[in-house]
């Protein structure tokens, strides 16, 4: 199964809409609790962050037999050093950004403890891609 | 986060509070009570969301997404605030119970932490 969402940049009354809905659909096709709400965390820090930090971007999100594979991509600033945005606490969030209850450094750090796989390819000035595998 | 034990329609007594949602689980059962702003920490430190009531001032749409992704199922705003149509319907979508209480988070956490005490105590005389 496959399935493809939109992510537009700074829009947060919107943003948890994508997550949202693979939330339900994962729910349906009956899947261990504790498996949805891994996907689903994981899920929603990806979307945050092209909201938060990004101009656009695109959620792919497939499930093959054992895998729920998920990829965030977008256009935006990219990320200049991947080791310190991973580090807990370090955030470069806006003021509008933090307003909205976000900002504290903590969804890479999120993004990693509720997946079995994650990487991240990033160019500055152009945008980053997010991928990550959480096994059922 | 304190673990108790207690159900929503005590907690609603308690907090005075206003429910606006059409469903209201009165004898939902209460254990953990997460009082912040930050919805960052609710997604990385939210474990047993079904059982935990999310306290906060903030009442924006990504308050009730947070709220969903993690489970949890009953959400209180603080300080009485007007809270828009949309957000009600975007619980109620979702199985949320939304409430809303005039008391400050401060306020809140202290008639909270006294009841909590309280029923601890009756428990110790009652088994002493
Ligand atoms: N898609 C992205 N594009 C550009 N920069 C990003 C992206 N995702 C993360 N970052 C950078 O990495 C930092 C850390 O991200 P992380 O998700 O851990 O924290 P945050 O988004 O700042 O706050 P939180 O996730 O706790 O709300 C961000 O502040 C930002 O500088
Ligand atoms: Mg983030």
């Amino acid at each position: 199964m496959d399935k493809t969402y939109h992510i537009e940049g700074g829009n947060f009354s919107e943003a948890g809409f994508a997550s949202s809905d693979v939330k339900k659909l994962l729910k349906k096709l009956g899947l261990p609790t504790n498996i949805i709400k891994k996907a689903a965390i994981a899920m929603y820090e990806a979307e945050i962050n092209v909201v938060a930090h990004a101009y656009r971007g695109d959620m792919e999100f497939k499930i093959i037999p054992g895998q729920i594979l998920v990829t965030v991509q977008d256009e935006g600033p990219g990320i200049p050093d991947l080791e310190l945005a991973f580090t807990e606490g370090f955030s470069t969030a806006s003021s509008k950004v933090r307003e909205m209850g976000f900002g504290a450094g903590m969804g890479l750090p999120n993004i990693k403890r509720n997946t079995d796989d994650i990487s991240v390819e990033t160019e500055v000035g152009k945008g980053t891609r997010l991928s990550f595998v959480i096994n059922i | 986060m304190k673990k108790t034990n207690i159900k929503l329609e005590k907690l609603q007594k308690i907090l005075d509070a206003e429910v606006l949602t059409s469903q209201f689980p009165e004898k939902l059962e209460i254990c953990y009570f997460c009082c912040t702003e930050l919805m960052s920490d609710v997604l990385a430190f939210t474990h047993e969301g079904d059982s935990t009531v999310l306290i906060t001032a903030l009442s924006n749409s990504q308050t009730l997404r947070t709220a969903e992704m993690v489970d949890i199922k009953v959400v209180i705003i603080v300080r009485g605030k007007t809270i828009d149509k949309q957000l009600i319907e975007l619980a109620e979508e979702n199985g949320i119970t939304l409430l809303r209480t005039e008391d400050a988070m401060f306020e809140v956490a202290g008639k909270l932490c006294s009841h909590i005490k309280e029923e601890e105590e009756k428990e110790k005389t009652k088994n002493g």
